[in-house]
């Protein structure tokens, strides 16, 4: 968050020590064991209400939202103390929060940053209530332009009309609030006509669709609005103004999203590994096995390393530049090589479906769901081609497409 | 040490290169035949960096790892024809990594003041030692020693002899330059014929010698990581300048995705593979295992760089395939960093030994 990234980075190394201590022997106590074979194959119900027991869980034992500003209920955490959160967190195998994923991290850095004091009262003691929040940002005819949205927001007596659809709202199904990207000056250049509201979801006209992805899972859904009323005192920031908002948000969160994924992906490789060699696992004799495994430990290493670059940068300078593409792809592609690898060395049994488990993240340590979910990388966040196009653009300073006008 | 006292050490070595490194002095050494560029080799030493990670009580400037590697990359970068990476970014370490102090004593200060020029042979083949009036005499045979033709002394070891010893290359020692593809580096064969081994010349004997043995294949490896990553660094930086120079179809090649996306894919290789190598560097400064840092370094980088300069030599398209143009000399030269001190497939495996035997958290 902008707030704490002005905090030391380097914070005295006992300090940061004696946070570690605690937040590792808080989480020996508390994961419980066998939770993702208790989740495998867990019913949407059973799913969400383990979800919201482990938020209940991290609320109590003060883990929740270090990172919020302690005026607001959270501890101030600095980046570095975030950090190590993150890390003791991927080293636990502890489940991921899913289901408040935006709740906990954009929507609050996106008020924040823009929002009204109100909008901050009204919403963050909320959020620790459990309010579950989405994103409505991408829609059918606009995902790597998302500039070019449709969604259309008309000014009316007290606030705004909305009609348009969205796609790829993730836990919408279970969502009281959407952030919401809307056009409200279809005049205006593409970036320069868009404003970010704070959508009620029980407002009339709003209709959803699950949308079943590729894993099976149906985390995601289609969402479509009409004519539906959002008050003024939910709009974000000025309006027209929402394109960079949301943008400069996105950037102050990459360093520390990127810390939390790969960290993740570090000790998914681990458990394969101490799964591997605790079978003694005859795949093990294979030379291109060991090549392999290698290979993999030793990119993750190398990412961690950029990562931990990132979060100095984000330290020293409160949001990260271009090198967030480069990270993301590193990220997206060694997460692909490692799926695919994981896939390869259970050979058949990796082709039957122990059920799938939802809130493990993308090293579930199911390696055919890992592998297909692994897309979601390459694609969601800007697909990886969008990201070349920028680190060509944005880094090396080549000169961009000529623009087809039709 | 600081990002900026980093900045600083790249920007005097660069400078200097620039003026004493350039392409066309270069073409005139390739073209008279020369083997080293030894008047930079002498100002790379007037600057201290013989030194550089030398501690002050063996006569260095006592700085850090992550300083030798600012420096190697700078020197890969400038396809700088200097025994620099085998005497300071290989031999001193593993001298230092000796635990014999007599051996640092005589040896390091005159490396530091560049008075001396050593080299490595880890896998020399028949290598034996008899004893003779109370003296060592060591014989064997190693190929691919760089820069032999000039250094005063080598490093001799091997996978199966349980000894490390500095030897001079006197002559008792037949050193033969070889033809290597690489213009900018030497590599030599070397025979020895009973050489005798100084008093403290002896680096490493019985379990001692594999281990530091190891340790100086890991400095090799992460020196000639440093160097590969400078190269690649470069190639990628003419690729970049030529595709926005470049017009065919009436645009800059570079606005095409094609090429635009090649580049951005070097761009993230690099960054990468700087990761991997930094990352062991500081490593080593920080007491971390050398061996896992190397081959770290060794398995991103190590295929990387030479990818890069491969790339690098298809974005320039023919001009790229002559050679006049450097790019085909950062290709080589990444090509001989990945060779050297063991390719990256096998720091692989003993990547993932070294996790299945000691666990993850040992690694």
């Amino acid at each position: 968050m902008t707030e704490a990234a002005t905090a030391q980075h380097h914070v005295p190394a006992r300090a940061s020590d004696v946070l570690r201590h605690e937040v590792r022997a808080w989480l020996a106590e508390h994961v419980p064991d066998g939770w993702r074979e208790g989740q495998s194959g867990a019913t949407r119900e059973g799913y969400a209400e383990f979800q919201r027991w482990w938020f209940a869980e991290m609320r109590s034992g003060g883990y929740l939202v270090p990172h919020w500003p302690k005026e607001h209920g959270g501890r101030g955490f600095s980046i570095a103390e975030q950090v190590v959160l993150h890390e003791e967190v991927a080293r636990a195998g502890a489940p991921r929060l899913q289901l408040h994923f935006a709740s906990l991290y954009h929507l609050p850095a996106t008020l924040l940053h823009a929002g009204s004091e109100a909008q901050i009262a009204r919403h963050l003691p909320a959020i620790l209530d459990g309010t579950v929040w989405c994103q409505g940002f991408s829609e059918p005819e606009a995902g790597s332009d998302l500039a070019s949205l449709r969604t259309r927001a008309t000014a009316v007596d007290g606030g705004y009309l909305i009609s348009g659809q969205k796609l790829w709202t993730s836990m919408a199904e279970y969502a009281d609030w959407c952030m919401l990207l809307a056009r409200t000056d279809p005049t205006a250049p593409a970036h320069h006509g868009i404003s970010l509201f704070l959508l009620d979801m029980r407002s009339p006209g709003v209709d959803l669709r699950a949308l079943r992805q590729a894993s099976g899972a149906a985390e995601f859904c289609e969402l479509f609005l009409d004519d539906v009323f959002v008050p003024e005192d939910c709009l974000v920031g000025a309006v027209n103004d929402g394109w960079r908002i949301a943008q400069s948000t996105l950037s102050a969160e990459r360093g520390l999203t990127m810390v939390e994924l790969t960290e993740r992906l570090r000790f998914g490789f681990r458990r394969l590994v101490e799964q591997l060699a605790a079978q003694n696992s005859a795949e093990l004799a294979d030379g291109w096995a060991l090549d392999a495994l290698g290979a993999s430990y030793a990119e993750l290493e190398a990412l961690r390393h950029l990562s931990g670059q990132l979060v100095d940068q984000l330290v020293a300078r409160g949001g990260v530049g271009v090198e967030a593409s480069v990270a993301k792809v590193l990220y997206s592609e060694a997460l692909r090589r490692f799926t695919t690898l994981a896939v390869e060395l259970e050979g058949l049994p990796a082709q039957l479906s122990r059920g799938l488990l939802l809130g493990a993240g993308w090293e579930s340590g199911h390696s055919m769901q890992d592998f297909i979910n692994s897309w979601m990388w390459t694609i969601a966040g800007g697909t990886n081609e969008i990201q070349r196009n920028v680190i060509g653009e944005r880094m090396l300073g080549l000169p961009r497409e000529p623009r087809v006008t039709l | 040490m600081s990002t900026s006292e980093l900045d600083e050490i790249r920007d005097v070595t660069r400078d200097l290169l620039k003026q004493r490194s350039s392409p066309d002095q270069r073409h005139a050494l390739l073209d008279a035949g020369a083997r080293h560029d030894l008047e930079l080799w002498q100002e790379i030493v007037a600057l201290g960096w013989a030194g550089i990670a030398v501690p002050e009580q063996h006569g260095g400037v006592g700085l850090t790892a992550p300083a030798l590697a600012t420096v190697l990359a700078e020197l890969g970068r400038a396809l700088a024809m200097t025994p620099y990476t085998a005497s300071i970014g290989c031999a001193v370490p593993t001298i230092l990594a000796a635990d014999n102090h007599d051996a640092a004593e005589s040896l390091l200060p005159r490396l530091a003041a560049g008075e001396l020029i050593a080299t490595v042979a880890f896998d020399t083949t028949d290598l034996t030692a008899t004893t003779s009036d109370g003296g060592l005499l060591v014989s064997g045979t190693a190929e691919f020693v760089l820069d032999a033709d000039i250094a005063d002394v080598l490093i001799v070891a091997s996978p199966d002899t349980p000894f490390v010893a500095v030897v001079p290359l006197s002559e008792r020692a037949t050193v033969t330059p070889q033809a290597g593809w690489d213009p900018t580096r030497s590599l030599c064969s070397v025979r020895l014929d009973g050489v005798p081994v100084a008093g403290d010349g002896l680096l490493a004997e019985g379990d001692g010698a594999q281990t530091l043995r190891r340790t100086g294949l890991a400095y090799g490896a992460l020196a000639t990581m440093a160097d590969a990553v400078g190269t690649a660094e470069c190639a990628l930086e003419l690729a970049v300048e030529h595709a926005k120079e470049r017009r065919q179809f009436n645009r800059p090649i570079g606005s095409f995705q094609a090429i635009k996306h090649r580049l951005a894919d070097m761009v993230i290789a690099l960054s990468s593979s700087r990761s991997a190598v930094d990352r062991g560097f500081e490593a080593l400064e920080q007491g971390g295992s050398e061996v896992e840092a190397a081959a770290v370094a060794k398995s991103v980088a190590g295929d990387a760089c030479p990818a890069i300069c491969g790339d690098a030599v298809q974005v320039h398209g023919g001009m790229g395939f002559t050679w006049e143009h450097d790019a085909h000399l950062h290709l080589k030269r990444a090509k001989l960093d990945q060779a050297l001190f063991g390719r990256p497939r096998a720091h692989r495996r003993q990547l993932a030994q070294i996790l299945l035997d000691d666990g993850c958290d040992h690694a």
